[in-house]
Parts: structure tokens; sequence; C-alpha cells
């Protein structure tokens, strides 16, 4: 009996040391996630708030002594930090706008109504969406300089249509499919169109998935870089990462002013996401899990 | 008889009405979104396969060369270097990203304290603009100023600085980190979402029968997040095997072309006015990536039905 209990409370032990190995593992693994993850967060920062002087050679500090918005005013001033800011937000605002009102009609089409050719189109839009921007950069430049929208914001929101629309389309498919059809039936049976119990019914209850798109589309365009480079060459019409490149001259690294504007072109999207986390950790969950 | 039969008949004639109804409508809301496709990738597309035929150069107007392009870029000398870059970054990056990812979210899935804030901090690399995250990076690897060296100097491990990006044996190695960086987050989030979707009780089973973690590991959660792990190789793979962001800003292909990949060298090559053989690379990619496409399409649909 006695050693029965010994063997049960050696097993406990067992189990408890157990338990303990994989909490320090679980949290050391994160602890060195998040070092990884922040420190070059810190690193651009802390740069760009911080005098000339502590930036170089033997005088790098890790910790910022003396405080600065220098590198900002240099930005701003000198290199056209808020046009470039501005273009931004206008780009990636118009395109989610256009973007939500072309794909959930889209998606309606494809995820509830019956006739030929559903399939094919279906298929189409998912290979759309994934073809990459390298392989068509070329001739949307050459298609661009025809019609004359080279240097314009225009060219740039039509532009992120090619891969926002195949993918809100793609990801609000996912949404719509899992909203019973029972509930837009029962509003046509009172007098409903089609069209009132898409707006009335099924686009509130997609709500999330629709603030989801919108977040996916709004970071996608604010970020993209390669088609920005290529059609817009105007200081006028730059967005905020091609801008920045304007300061890569040579060898030169400008890298205070630099890292104000990787901060001014981070932020925001930062913010949008702590905002958003719920909704984007459910897209992104929905968009992988189920296509 | 003439009664019911007239009935059944006006019956379908409103059927019809109805189907025909939903078709049109069917094919009116989707003209919007196909509009866009069409006109900017589908005749665009068809474009450059044409321009990769010929001698393009930007203000002239085009012959035809027939393969002329296809040879030339053949038998550049560092050709077959810039696939093999490209593979070997596509490779190890996405192995890379898939295991470290698959630990954030396997440590995330446990019981642990401000679980949903850092997620939300090990989330950040991807909101980062790729642009912006190589010019970090570019600044960290920085050879006299960089963090990197500065620190390595100051705990002693290297007596002089290295320059990191501009070594041919280093530059690669520099870029597949900040790719890993800026990825791994989207493969942590995607499998932490598949690992709670695992229903908790095959785990209890397992432990039941006696399996061990490992065993539980192999045989509950590899089979339950096989589906996600198919899904973000293959979508990472796309992604990765396109990078250019990471290499115009940290290497610009170099040093001697050690980080040159196929999206760069078709941008370099379009910038200096060359379109016929810079819209000759994309097309020589293409059926690597149309391959891609059409297995990851199918797989999708398949699931979409399913489920």
């Amino acid at each position: 009996m006695a050693v029965s209990a010994a063997t049960v409370r050696s097993h406990a032990a067992s189990i408890r040391a157990g338990r303990r190995v994989k909490k320090v593992v679980t949290y050391g693994v994160l602890a060195f996630y998040l070092v990884v993850v922040l420190i070059p967060i810190y690193w651009m920062i802390r740069t760009s708030i911080s005098e000339n002087s502590t930036l170089y050679g033997v005088a790098i500090e890790f910790f910022p002594t003396k405080l600065t918005v220098a590198q900002y005013q240099a930005g701003i001033v000198r290199n056209h930090f808020l046009d470039f800011l501005g273009n931004t937000i206008t780009v990636a605002f118009l395109t989610t706008l256009f973007t939500l009102i072309v794909a959930p009609l889209a998606a309606y089409s494809l995820s509830r109504l019956r006739y030929p050719g559903r399939g094919a189109l279906a298929r189409s839009i998912l290979f759309v969406y994934l073809i990459p921007g390298s392989l068509i950069f070329i001739p949307i430049f050459i298609l661009m300089q025809r019609i004359g929208l080279l240097n314009s914001l225009l060219s740039l929101i039509l532009t992120y249509q090619t891969f926002a629309v195949p993918f809100c389309t793609w990801m609000l498919i996912g949404y719509f499919k899992g909203i019973p059809m029972e509930l837009e039936e029962a509003a046509l049976i009172d007098g409903c169109t089609r069209v009132g119990a898409m707006r009335r019914v099924l686009l509130p209850l997609a709500a999330p998935g629709l603030v989801a798109a919108a977040v996916f589309t709004f970071t996608l365009s604010w970020n993209e870089f390669l088609y920005a480079l290529i059609l817009i060459s105007n200081n006028s019409a730059k967005t905020l990462p091609v801008g920045l490149s304007n300061l890569v001259r040579g060898d030169i690294y400008l890298f205070g002013p630099m890292m104000a504007g990787a901060t001014m072109a981070t932020v925001p999207v930062m913010i949008l996401y702590m905002l958003a986390q719920r909704f984007v950790v459910a897209g992104l969950a929905a968009g992988a899990v189920k296509g | 008889m003439g009664v019911a039969s007239a009935g059944a008949l006006a019956g379908a004639r409103r059927g019809l009405r109805y189907r025909e109804r939903q078709w049109l409508l069917g094919y009116a809301l989707i003209v919007p979104a196909f509009a866009f496709v069409a006109g900017l990738i589908v005749y665009p597309a068809a474009w450059g396969v044409y321009f990769a035929f010929t001698d393009k150069v930007i203000g002239k107007p085009e012959q035809w060369v027939g393969l002329a392009n296809f040879a030339y870029l053949l038998q550049w000398p560092d050709f077959g270097l810039m696939i093999w870059n490209t593979i070997l970054l596509t490779v190890v990056a996405v192995a890379i990203k898939a295991i470290v990812g698959m630990t954030m979210a396997l440590a995330l899935n446990e019981d642990i304290r401000l679980r949903s804030a850092i997620r939300g901090l090990l989330f950040l690399p991807w909101t980062v603009p790729s642009f912006v995250a190589g010019l970090v990076w570019r600044w960290l690897y920085d050879d006299q100023n960089g963090l990197f060296n500065w620190a390595l100097l100051k705990l002693h491990l290297i007596s002089a600085p290295i320059s990191w990006l501009g070594t041919h044996e280093l530059a690669m190695p520099a870029l597949i980190s900040v790719v890993v960086w800026k990825g791994f987050p989207f493969f942590g989030i995607a499998y932490l979402a598949g690992l709670q979707a695992i229903p908790q009780d095959q785990y209890e089973a397992a432990q039941v029968d006696g399996a061990n973690v490992f065993q539980r590991f192999r045989y509950v959660t590899i089979p339950g997040l096989q589906h996600v792990m198919l899904i973000t190789v293959m979508l990472s793979t796309i992604w990765t095997a396109n990078t250019f962001d990471l290499v115009w800003i940290m290497t610009g292909g170099g040093p001697s072309n050690a980080t040159q990949v196929f999206a760069y060298l078709s941008y370099v090559t379009m910038a200096n006015g060359r379109i016929g053989e810079a819209a000759t690379i994309p097309l020589m990619a293409m059926p690597f990536f149309a391959a891609l496409i059409v297995v990851m399409t199918r797989y999708m649909l398949s699931r979409e039905q399913e489920g």
C-alpha cells in the first residue's frame, strides 16, 4: 500500500515537473520571438527620434539619451514626407472603397445565385488572386503609358484592383457561405427583392468579414511597392514607400530621416491592426482555413 | 387534364422566368469585378506575352524576333545562378517560416498569460510594409553603423565589422532572415487558428491510449493541421518566389548577383528600357507558377465543396 502511494506521489511529481518544463519552454520560445520581432521595430522608432550624434560610429547608444524631432522635420521639410503620406492615404482609402463596392456584389453572385459558368468564374477569381504582380507589372506599365495615366494616383487605384478585387471576392464568398440562406429567403418571402435582401440581411450579418476585407485591402494598398515604383516617377504622386526610396542615393543612406519616414509608413497600419485585431485574426484564419 | 397541364405549364414558365432572372442578376453583379480583371490583367498579360517575342524598347516600335530573347537570357552566364537563388530563397525561407510559425502557434495555444497581447505583438512584422522592413534591416545590417555589428563588437564576438550585405556568402542568409521575419507571423496565426479547430477530445483519447507528447503531435496535431499547412506553404511559396521589395532595398541583387532573383532581374531589365527581354523573364517563370496555382485552385475549391 505504502509503496503504491509513493509511486503515485512520484508519478504526480513527474507530471508536475513535466508541466514546469513545458511552461519554461513555452515562455522561453515566446520571449525569444518577441525579442526578434520587436528589436527591429524598436530600432526604427528609436533612430527616428534620436540625434545624429548618437546614431553613428562609436557613439551608438541602445537607449536614447537625447530625443529630437529633427529627423521628422528634415523628412517633412526637405523630402515631402507629408505629401507622400497624403498620397498613400488617398490611394489606400479609394482602393478600399472601390473594392468594397465591387467585391461584395461579385461574391454574392458567386455564392448565392445559380447560373451557367458560375463554377468557371469562381475558379478564375481564385486563379487571378494567386497571380503575383511580378508576372504582370510590365504590361500594366505599358497599358498605363498608352492611356496616359502614368504619374497619377488613379493608375495606382486601378492597378490595385487587380489584387484587391479577387482577394476580397474570394474572402467574402467564404463568409457568405457561412451565413444560412434561410434568413434571406425569409426576407424574399416578406417581399424583399434579392438586392434588398442582400443589403438588409446578408451584408449586416457579414459585417465582420467586410471589416476584415477592408483592413486587408487597405494594408495591401498602403504597403504596395512594385507598381508604385514603376508607375510613378513624379514626386507629386509618390506614395510613402516609393517616396522613401528617393532618399537612397547611391551608397549614401540618410538613415535618420529614412527611419522617420519608415515610422510614418508603419505606425498607422499598426494602430489599425491593434483596433481591428479580432476581425483580422478571424479573417486570416477564415482565409487560410477555408481558402 | 387540360386544366392540370395548363397549370403545370404556367408553373414551368414562371420557373423559367425566375431562373433566367437569376442568371441575369448573377451576370450583372459580377460584371464590374470582371471588367477590372479582364481590362487590367488578361488584356495586359496578352500584351506581355507578345512583347516577349519582340525587341521592344521604351519609346520605339517593336519588331518580331521570335525566340531571340529566350536564347539571349539562357546564354547569360548568371542565369543559372539567378534560378538557383530564387529556388534557394523560396525553399529555405518557406521552410523556416513554417517551422517558426508552428512553434509560435504551439506556444500561443498553451494556457499562457497575456496571450492576446503577445499574439498581437508577434503579428506586427506582417503589418510592416516589406519595403520598410527591408530599409530597417538594411540599417541593422549596416557595416559601419549597424546595430548588429555594434553589438557583436561590443560583446567582443568579432574584431572587425562584418559587411553582411556586401559579402557573397552572407548576403543571401541576411536576405532570408528578413523574409522570415516578415513572413512567419502569417504562418503562426494561421496555424494557431488551425490548432484551435482541433477537437480537444482527440488529444484526450490519444492520452488515454498512452500516446506521449511527440506521438500526440505526430498523430493528432499534424493530421489536424494538414489542410492549413498545405495552403499556407503554397501561398507563401508563391509570394516568396516573387520577392522583390526586399532585394531592391537591401542588396540590389548583389554582390555580383549573389541575391539576384527573377522578379528583381525582370524589373532591372525593364528599368533599363529593354521591355522585350524584361517581359521574357516572367514568361519563363510562368509555367512554374501556373502549375502551382492550378494545383492550389483545385485543392482549395475541392475543400470548399466539402466544407
